[in-house]
């Protein structure tokens, strides 16, 4: 085990009780998940660093919203799945995400109400509803 | 690692962690059939809720920014200040990866000790202080910059002033007057312009046509640092105060923009506080776990790290959609 | 790490390294944990209050949410002694002469209405001398205080206060812990056969949140006012201001709740703060909170901790309630909790998130404190997004333990046992999508209103096929009419009705006629009311003695049934009367001043508060009965309902740890009348083939 050469005292203590050796297999594993690890952390300050330098960019405003978010979007999924081990994860947790997700999108279709209730102000509902309005004739 | 929960419970005596381990099987190990133990289940579990909740928020946010007459765009937030305070949560994310991959490498180490699980941790409670003393000095810059809002009927008075200023202005149909922000000359004390029936303002530069709609081009112009301190040039125009509908400084209550901020700026605050509170028990006292089970005391790391990341991971979006947008 | 513990962990290595740790950890209870660790034995405040115990913690949640029961009926009787007879005070002597008056004045009633019928001359007038006056020094004056109730007559603030509070307390404080912390805390371990909940000291504070959310609650009853005057207490004050709990309603819309209960000083955060609504929120966040450390806990305990060869179909359907409830708890609750902070906000800091704009309130637009541009119907639409999830989340735990009843006392397995875990899946799915159906008469637009109706129809399919698969295994079957089984079969029509009379509900048309009226109440109420604590009763009695070692009695047990059955429908019947006619919901006068309106439905309302208060004492056998059986009670076996599941093939009361013995499930968990077993019922846990095996071929 390569690691033993840089084990601490406490490390070593437990080393020599079988019980709490690392892994050698989980150990090989690691040290290719770290370097992993780094890439990612480069990866999402460079995309931090695209995201502002976009914003100052002329786009539409949905143009900005979409860019920003797609950003947004990868460097979240970023991290879901090697900071927080996705990538490797067991299907239970897959199977909660998905349902918090899923909630989540119907959550999301509240705001969707907020175009298509007439009582609700801001864009005008007659015409987000296909109509002309009425008062202006 | 022929170990398991219930062996371990003869190398201690700390009452409740000895009574739990009797009755309730894969506290380190993971059942077979989940592939799961019991901490990791648990903090997805609850991570979830976490999205519905700040889903709540986010959603809110479109919701109120949907019907909203006016939002503001890059010109009032600290850009640089917030592309910081990204960059050290980012840090931070990876400092307690790596300090949970050096309890799995057995390196205990000390908090001088680089690359070890103790020197990691300091740097990501670290990594979250700066956070929070960036935050509140974002914070701080927003309570002395104000907004005053101009009776539309008033407005001509001060028209020209505003022009010659180079003031930005938004008109709200709604409650019929033009916003103008800047910072206040003179006094601020609320219940001394009443008695003197006016207010000095020090008016913002105007920035891109970020008007209704929000679809003309945005200026290429990096915001000046709009600090407390920097208020003092300019030229203040005298406002009465019979003219104003309603004026303040940048809290919550001054616009639905400003309170959804803080709002969701602040509960992500407390979920760092909250998890700088377990991320420093687990550096210190919780760190004596590694003695007697460096895998429980990983596990640990690992579920607090989960918990990390989802917070840095909702940061991820605050900042594009707060501060950019 | 000394040489002694080291070869303990030799020793104890080799044993329980393997795949089955279940049966490990018990065979550690064998060699005698209970006498090393006799010492451990905890004090009172350990054993009782701060206890991680999950039978204590049910036990506890049990008692709690009784007692907040309790609390929210004696707050209905009061409301409904103010909507039966408004301006009358309220004294034991006023009560006793209604009630008992009550018969003749009914004859009397259905008289003029036979006469009526036939085209007699008839006068639907009540002979009566002129109503009590206020009293000096009543009771209810002097519990209540003489702001709220002056000589005995309620104020509507007070009605408001205690509107809001009963809906509160009902719902959030104890229905949903009485059926999903208490039997799900007590049972759900038991019935997969773990030794505990996954995180017991999760599970303390979750109980200890909630005990705090609801006294925090009720503290908020005491909140002052200042009476109308200054500090000084001559000079007027700006805002009178008049204390007490909050007035909005269970619902709490906005604006009128970030209106409503108003601080002395609207510019201290503290002030702000110390106000009924305030409270109610940030109770409610405890509330929440509590909610989801407990669902949390259900879902990791019952995946993590089924005992071996408790397969996910062989657990009984109480268990996949239970997880589908946890699972609207954890993600249907946060919403709520980000609205609730929100409103704070808008309290507290004054901030607009629910304010429109151009907002007037008692002639006084409020632009000068309020920025604006929120929207009422943002909070509408978070708080039912929870609202509609948690109907189900007081429904399904009774359903389970209904179930539970069904199969035990029909001696059947459950008949399409599968279709009811499909069902109860397909049910927490789609009540994610049809919480606007409580919001039509916000004038949602005709696209929106078609989604929720749709939705809305298709997720009483799932319902009915629950309540059929229950009829069904009834069907053909010896029934044993023990007293939880009375209540369980109670239950299937009582729910029926509270469901069927939703479908009216669930269209838009019929709602802008029954929004808002007493149709609502009853439809609502039978749903919760004779449904689910009717279906708890029953599971209060089925669990009793597993919980004690004592069966309640069965004579009292049959006391309390039948006129607790008959009184709630004369409570709840007439409101669908009174509804269909137009009475509005939330009058403090019962409707008095639409008298000419309503005049020939009013009268309902004095035979409803007459059953409620028979009702109430309907349930004393039930009380007595509680906390007598303790003590008294006939001393029963580890199984006294000859019941299959896991939780009863261990002592009464389980030990610490559950059980004396490894748990191997073998069968599935309704396996009753098994041909050719010398038994009727064939317990989970009893070696043997498994009778499922045998059709699948597999054996």
């Amino acid at each position: 085990m390569a690691s033993h050469s840089s084990d601490t005292k406490h490390a070593a203590a437990a080393a020599s009780n079988d019980p709490h050796a690392p892994d050698p297999h989980e150990l090989e594993h690691l040290e290719h998940h770290i370097k992993t690890y780094i890439g990612v952390f480069v990866a999402l300050l460079v995309l931090t660093a695209i995201t502002v330098g976009v914003a100052y960019l002329p786009f539409s405003a949905t143009g900005h919203i979409v860019v920003a978010l797609l950003i947004a979007t990868i460097k979240a999924g970023l991290v879901a799945l090697y900071f927080m081990h996705l990538v490797s994860e067991k299907k239970t947790v897959i199977q909660i995400i998905i349902a918090s997700m899923v909630c989540a999108f119907f959550l999301f279709g509240l705001t969707w109400l907020a175009w298509y209730n007439p009582i609700t102000w801001g864009k005008d509902p007659y015409k987000s509803a296909g109509f002309e309005h009425p008062i202006h004739h | 690692m022929a170990h398991s929960p219930s062996s371990h419970d003869h190398a201690h005596d700390a009452g409740h962690d000895h009574e739990q381990h009797e009755l309730i099987p894969y506290i380190v190990k993971p059942r077979p059939d989940s592939g799961l133990y019991n901490g990791k289940l648990g903090i997805w579990l609850f991570l979830a809720s976490e999205v519905m909740l700040f889903g709540g928020l986010f959603s809110s946010y479109i919701f109120l920014r949907l019907g909203a007459e006016h939002w503001p765009y890059q010109e009032i937030l600290d850009i640089p200040l917030g592309l910081f305070n990204t960059a050290v949560l980012i840090c931070s994310s990876i400092t307690m990866v790596m300090a949970w991959a050096a309890v799995k490498r057995r390196r205990f180490g000390s908090f001088l000790t680089p690359g070890t699980y103790q020197f990691y941790m300091a740097l990501t409670i670290g990594c979250a202080a700066i956070f929070l003393g960036v935050k509140s000095k974002e914070y701080n810059d927003k309570f002395v910059h104000y907004g005053v809002f101009i009776k539309k009927a008033a407005f001509a008075k001060y028209e020209g002033a505003l022009h010659e200023a180079n003031a930005g202005t938004k008109e709200y149909t709604t409650i019929e007057a033009y916003e103008i922000t800047g910072h206040l000359h003179g006094t601020v004390d609320r219940k001394k312009i009443t008695e003197q029936k006016f207010l000095e303002i020090i008016p913002d530069a105007k920035k891109g046509g970020h008007g209704h709609g929000g679809d003309a081009p945005k200026e290429v112009t990096v915001k000046p640092h709009g600090g407390g301190g920097s208020s003092d040039h300019g030229t203040p125009i005298k406002i009465d105060t019979e003219d104003i509908v309603r004026w303040g400084n940048f809290i919550p209550k001054y616009s639905t923009f400003f309170a959804i901020y803080f709002t969701m700026t602040g509960l992500h605050a407390l979920h760092i506080i909250g998890g700088m509170l377990v991320l420093t028990y687990l550096a210190t006292f919780g760190a004596n776990l590694y003695k007697e089970n460096p895998e429980w005391l990983a596990n640990r790391v690992e579920v607090t790290g989960l918990f990390w990341h989802f917070v840095d991971l909702v940061w991820i979006f605050l900042f594009p959609v707060l501060y950019l947008l | 790490m000394d040489d002694a513990s080291e070869s303990s962990h030799a020793e104890i290595t080799p044993a329980t390294s393997h795949s089955t740790p279940g049966t490990a950890k018990h065979a550690d209870h064998a060699h005698g944990h209970h006498d090393a660790h006799a010492h451990h034995e905890p004090g009172f405040w350990g054993k009782y209050v701060f206890s991680t115990d999950h039978k204590t913690i049910g036990l506890q949640y049990l008692i709690t949410s009784l007692l907040f029961l309790l609390f929210g009926f004696f707050m209905v009787l009061m409301m409904r002694w103010s909507i039966a007879y408004p301006g009358q005070p309220l004294t034991v002597a006023n009560v006793f002469h209604k009630v008992t008056e009550a018969p003749s004045k009914f004859v009397h009633r259905i008289g003029e209405n036979v006469k009526a019928t036939f085209g007699y001359a008839h006068d639907f007038k009540e002979k009566e001398g002129a109503p009590p006056k206020p009293e000096e020094g009543t009771l209810a004056e002097f519990l209540f205080s003489k702001k709220n109730m002056p000589g005995g007559v309620m104020q509507p603030s007070f009605y408001n206060q205690l509107g809001a509070m009963h809906g509160t307390i009902m719902v959030f404080l104890a229905i949903v812990p009485l059926g999903f912390a208490a039997f799900g805390n007590f049972a759900v371990p038991l019935q997969i056969g773990a030794g505990d909940m996954c995180f017991p000291r999760l599970n303390m504070a979750s109980y200890h949140l909630f005990l705090w959310g609801g006294l925090l609650m009720l503290f908020s009853f005491w909140i002052p006012g200042n009476g109308g005057f200054g500090p000084d207490g001559v000079t007027p004050a700006a805002i009178a201001v008049e204390g007490g709990a909050a007035q909005s309603g269970w619902t709490s819309y906005p604006p009128l709740s970030v209106l409503s209960n108003p601080p002395l000083n609207p510019d201290s955060i503290l002030s702000c703060l110390m106000t009924g609504q305030s409270i109610w929120l940030v109770a409610m966040v405890l509330l929440i909170t509590s909610s989801l450390l407990g669902s949390v806990n259900f879902i990791a305990t019952i995946v993590q901790l089924r005992a071996p060869g408790m397969t996910w179909m062989r657990m009984p359907f109480f268990v996949w309630a239970q997880l589908v409830t946890a699972f609207l708890l954890l993600l249907a609750f946060p919403p709520l909790e980000a609205a609730g902070i929100m409103q704070l906000m808008d309290r507290v800091a004054h901030t607009s998130f629910f304010m429109p704009d151009g907002l007037v309130w008692e002639n006084v637009p409020i632009t000068a404190t309020y920025s604006g541009g929120g929207s009422p119907l943002l909070y509408q639409h978070l708080f039912w997004f929870l609202g509609h999830p948690e109907v189900y989340v007081l429904i399904l735990p009774t359903i389970g333990a209904v179930t539970e009843i069904i199969a035990c006392n029909s001696r059947k397995p459950i008949w399409g046992q599968n279709t009811m875990v499909v069902g109860v899946w397909v049910l927490g799915f789609l009540s994610f999508i049809v919480w606007a159906h409580h919001m039509y008469l916000t004038g949602m637009g005709t696209k929106v209103a078609a989604f929720f109706q749709t939705t809305t129809i298709i997720i009483s399919i799932p319902s009915v096929l629950i309540l059929t698969a229950m009829l069904i295994t009834l069907w053909g079957a010896s029934i044993r009419f023990t007293v939880p089984m009375l209540f369980a079969t109670a239950f299937i029509p009582l729910f029926g009705i509270g469901g069927l009379t939703g479908i009216p509900l669930a269209f838009s048309a019929p709602v802008l006629y029954l929004h808002d009226t007493y149709y609502v109440i009853g439809h609502f109420h039978y749903v919760v009311a004779p449904g689910v604590i009717t279906g708890a009763f029953g599971a209060i009695y089925h669990w009793y003695p597993k919980a004690t070692g004592r069966k309640m009695s069965d004579f009292l047990g049959h006391v309390h049934f039948w006129p607790t059955i008959l009184l709630m429908n004369c409570v709840f019947m007439p409101m669908f009367l009174q509804g269909m006619s137009g009475m509005h919901r939330r009058g403090f006068d019962g409707g008095a001043s639409y008298s000419d309106l309503l005049g020939g439905i009013l009268y309902w309302h004095q035979f409803i508060t007459v059953s409620a208060f028979l009702l109430l004492l309907a349930q004393i056998p039930f009380i007595f009965n509680f906390f007598y059986s303790i003590w008294f009670g006939e001393k029963v076996s580890t199984n006294p309902w000859h019941a299959t599941t896991v939780e009863w093939d261990t002592p009464s009361p389980p030990p610490h740890g559950n059980f004396t013995k490894p748990i191997q499930v073998y069968r599935g968990a309704y396996e009753y009348s098994v041909p050719g077993h010398p038994t009727d019922y064939f317990p989970q846990t009893e070696p043997g083939y498994d009778p499922a095996d045998k059709f699948k071929g597999k054996h």
